[in-house]
């Protein structure tokens, strides 16, 4: 790329200090001249469309042997963006290297440093120039150190710049083909769920959105460098990993078009090509996947027509259920029409299934074991959720209750929920958490140990549990669940009596000792030691 | 913590500061050379500095002292400064201690020495008969003669002489300072063939090797000595296989970027520099090795300071800017940097990827850009 086309292009007129309008800009220049002539020397300030740009000599304080190839002293650009913006840094250095933790940037402009993965809205109010210029040279230095991967940070936030965000579950994107799907926009408009169009509830307003899903295999898989900006540099970029993309969506669009009428909202919806890819560190380590996708402003039935597989109708006269038809014989690719159409760089947030929850809690397996847990009172219905967070168990909850006033003092539940059964209650809760194809948390209203009609379902979930959690605070219940037939593990979970202390009982996993015995034992405790004392809910001291 | 070496803008002088791994400081030279009545001088207040960094570090001494000779522009203020033992004079409240004196034998038998001078000798003669406190650098015989007419039981202050091809004691790189000092001068060659002292070429030449994550960082420190003591060193040092106790990446320029620590010839545009001393200067530097030239800044061409007989010489600075960009390094002069409008002290940290200047935002407390404080 060259760079002082760049500049000449995004920033075409060179200003003084007093012009520029964006008082960050100034407050900024001004700064690096009365402060930090040390670390940086302004040589130029800018102004175009994208903004203004001071553009500065910057000392890296790159070590001898750097782990990339930082320079000494490189030129960068500050981007400050027209509104309130988080400034953005580009290195003006065609050349500057690919590293962890750069922004990515359009087609045509230098690589650009992230130096803040806070939000703006949240940097902005401790934002000062010493900030910004301490930023820069702290991500140059880690950089140089090969020490860019903070522990504190996302490996690879590529992010945009765009500001558009859609969020849909990973079980529709592996099945994009099979439903219709809508993109509901918040009150903004920057933040869109997508949900298969059955789901569409009322008069809403909703983007008719056809996605078309990619995965890159990480053999395949190159860093991403800089955002596709139209279709054609998208397909070129998919190219690169091994992705055809004209080619597959003229087998997918040819598909729809033969039967348009089925097809008909899908041929007129937009196009948003998700691409899940593997984050690759530069030195090559995978660090897990990410989606992105690229939405295009044209429908679908426009696109097929550049492809060269469709034509389109001026009237219903004219047939095609879509507005739409296949061409009989399938003409060339336009090429330049599909470079024609842009392509919005969009992050894709995975919804919070059992695998993101897994990841986010440190942990590398999916624990989908079927855990009951017996109680769905005070500490039951913050257990199981707090578990839940954790991508942990398939549920079974357990409890005749019903959820009275005085509960909301201790309880999940709200106000709306008084007079609902706690076993419905907190399955519902735990159902809600996660995003799983299958059942989270299923709910039986009985009381263990006790004859009912329930007996039958309560000793099937527990035969079939891997984990059983008395959260009764019942010793009637527990030692029900200590002596029943199951082969589970056990635990027992309860609060003091005065409720400032909680207290776990884990039997070992071979059940060599039960909960009987634990109960045992921790009465033993609670009678001889006197720091236990609170814990027994009588006065053994007087005997 | 991490070990720094630090200069300070002195015009034609020498201090330089290094803080060792394990907290300890070693000073070598010290030139106090700021006229305080002038206002316009742009040197360094060296003491003001130095005690800001002694307050910062809550100690009042310097583990070690190098004079590497005691010419006026390397010790200059040295009675002000230090509180001297051998005389109550030179002992108050303020006054900087010094647990060990590293001067030079010439700075212990040179006759009629002034000022500063005549100080550091007399404190290296105290200490030398108090048996502690010093280490000289010479060969042990040379001092022989002299001490035995000054009554001074030579045998019982051996181990205080520090002689050329050997380790300043009390510095490894295994121990917590990851540092040693290899002495290259003054050494036995010109001592032997010496009647008289000369002050310059019998200073004190070292190497100071850094360690930090297993990479090891060399700091060349050559004093004031011109081309043909740099050459014999460089002869001495192949004849031994020292050579790689004259590998650098670092390098302390002899004598304030002088022709003559180059080449006989100051030469037009660039100094041709002695075969002996060329290999030292391109093949014994390290990829991405520095020059710190301490000295005013390099006089333009044509300009008054361009005639001067004094260092800086153009001519020389040519040469080791045009070699030093070239080996992906950077040549700097003290009384140029960040600017030759306002010089300022500088430091490089020693880091497991080499020697890295030391740099910071000013006005931007250390924890500004670290995560939010808080999560939520």
């Amino acid at each position: 790329m060259d760079v002082k086309a760049w500049l000449t292009e995004s920033f075409d007129e060179v200003i003084e200090v007093d012009d520029l309008t964006s008082s960050a800009a100034a407050s900024f220049a001004r700064f690096v001249d009365r402060h930090a002539a040390e670390l940086a020397a302004v040589v130029a300030l800018r102004r175009g469309g994208a903004g203004e740009l001071v553009e500065l000599t910057f000392r890296t304080g790159r070590p001898q042997q750097s782990v990339v190839p930082i320079r000494r002293t490189e030129r960068i650009g500050v981007r400050f963006a027209g509104g309130d913006s988080m400034p953005f840094v580009y290195v003006l250095r065609s050349d500057f290297p690919d590293t962890a933790h750069q922004n990515l940037t359009a087609e045509g402009s230098p690589r650009a440093i992230c130096i803040d993965d806070r939000s703006w809205a949240e940097a902005r109010l401790t934002w000062t120039p010493a900030e910004l210029v301490q930023r820069i040279l702290a991500w140059f230095r880690r950089a140089a150190e090969g020490a860019l991967h903070d522990a504190r940070q996302p490996v690879d936030p590529l992010m945009f710049g765009t500001g558009y965000n859609i969020i849909m579950s990973r079980a529709l994107i592996d099945n994009v083909n099979t439903q219709d799907l809508v993109a509901v926009p918040d009150d903004t408009g920057t933040l869109m769920r997508v949900i298969p169009l059955s789901q569409l509830q009322g008069r809403t307003l909703a983007l008719p959105l056809t996605v078309a899903a990619y995965r890159v295999p990480p053999a395949q898989m190159v860093r991403l460098s800089f955002a596709p900006g139209n279709l054609g540099s998208l397909a070129d970029l998919l190219a690169a990993r091994g992705i055809d993309l004209f080619a597959d969506l003229r087998t997918r669009l040819a598909e729809w078009l033969n039967d348009a009428r089925t097809n008909a909202a899908r041929i007129n919806s937009c196009l948003a090509v998700v691409v899940e890819m593997p984050i690759i560190s530069p030195d090559g380590i995978q660090q897990g996947t990410d989606f992105r996708a690229f939405v295009t402003a044209e429908k679908v039935g426009d696109i097929a027509v550049a492809l060269g597989i469709a034509h389109k109708v001026e009237s219903k006269d004219q047939g095609g259920a879509a507005g739409f038809v296949t061409a009989l014989t399938a003409g060339a690719v336009d090429e330049a029409a599909l470079i024609a159409m842009a392509v919005l760089p969009v992050e894709v947030h995975a919804t919070f299934d059992r695998d993101l929850a897994t990841r986010l809690a440190g942990r590398a397996i999916p624990d989908a074991r079927k855990a009951v847990i017996v109680g769905g009172g005070a500490i039951g219905a913050h257990v199981a959720p707090c578990l839940t967070r954790e991508g942990r168990f398939r549920w079974t909850v357990i409890d005749d209750d019903v959820l009275l006033p005085h509960n909301l003092a201790r309880h999940v539940g709200f106000g709306g929920d008084v007079t609902r059964r706690k076993s419905e209650l907190l399955a519902g809760a735990l159902a809600s958490i996660l995003d799983d194809e299958d059942s989270v948390a299923t709910a039986i209203t009985a009381q263990v140990g006790v004859e009912g009609q329930q007996n039958d379902d309560v000793n099937a979930a527990l035969d079939g549990a891997d984990i059983i959690v008395d959260a009764s605070a019942s010793l009637l219940a527990e030692r029900f669940l200590s002596d029943h037939y199951s082969k589970a593990r056990r635990f027992s979970i309860f609060f003091s009596p005065a409720g400032d202390a909680a207290v776990l009982l884990a039997e070992p996993i071979d059940r060599s000792v039960t909960l009987r015995d634990l109960e045992a034992q921790y009465l033993r405790h609670v009678v001889r030691e006197e720091g236990m004392r609170r814990f027994g809910p009588i006065d053994y001291a007087c005997s | 913590m991490q070990a720094l070496v630090n200069f300070f803008p002195l015009g034609n002088a020498d201090t330089a500061r290094l803080d060792l791994a394990d907290g300890r400081k070693v000073l070598i030279d010290f030139a106090a050379m700021r006229c305080d009545d002038d206002e316009d001088d742009q040197r360094c207040d060296l003491p003001t500095t130095l005690r800001r960094d002694m307050d910062k570090a809550g100690r009042d001494y310097f583990d070690a002292v190098c004079i590497t000779h005691t010419d006026t522009d390397h010790c200059k203020g040295f009675g002000d400064f230090f509180w001297l033992d051998h005389a109550a004079l030179y002992q108050g409240k303020g006054r900087v201690k010094i647990r060990e004196l590293w001067v030079p034998a010439a700075a212990i038998l040179e006759e009629n020495l002034k000022d500063d001078a005549r100080l550091v000798r007399a404190e290296a003669r105290y200490r030398l008969r108090q048996g502690k406190g010093i280490r000289v650098f010479s060969r042990p015989e040379r001092l022989k003669a002299w001490m035995e007419a000054e009554g001074i039981d030579f045998e019982s202050r051996k181990h205080l002489i520090v002689d050329a091809g050997k380790l300043v004691p009390g510095y490894t790189l295994n121990g917590p300072e990851k540092v040693e000092f290899f002495v290259h001068c003054p050494f036995g060659w010109r001592q032997d063939e010496n009647t008289v002292v000369d002050r310059n070429e019998d200073s004190i030449v070292m190497q100071a090797t850094f360690v930090e994550g297993g990479r090891k960082t060399r700091l060349l420190l050559a004093s004031d000595v011109n081309y043909e003591t740099l050459a014999a060193i460089v002869k001495v040092s192949r004849k031994h296989g020292n050579e790689d106790r004259l590998a650098w990446d670092l390098m302390k320029l002899p004598h304030h970027c002088s022709y003559k620590s180059l080449g006989p010839e100051r030469g037009s545009n660039e100094t041709v520099p002695d075969p002996d001393v060329k290999w030292l200067f391109e093949d014994q530097r390290q990829p991405g090795s520095d020059i710190i030239s301490p000295s005013w800044p390099i006089p333009v061409k044509g300009s008054k300071a361009d005639d001067d007989v004094q260092p800086p010489h153009r001519q020389a600075a040519n040469y080791h800017r045009r070699i030093t960009v070239a080996h992906d390094g950077e040549f700097i002069v003290t009384m140029e940097h960040p600017s030759k409008s306002d010089p300022k002290p500088f430091a490089y940290k020693i880091t497991a990827f080499g020697f890295a200047l030391a740099l910071a935002a000013p006005m931007v407390a250390g924890t500004a850009a670290a995560a939010s404080p808080r999560a939520g």
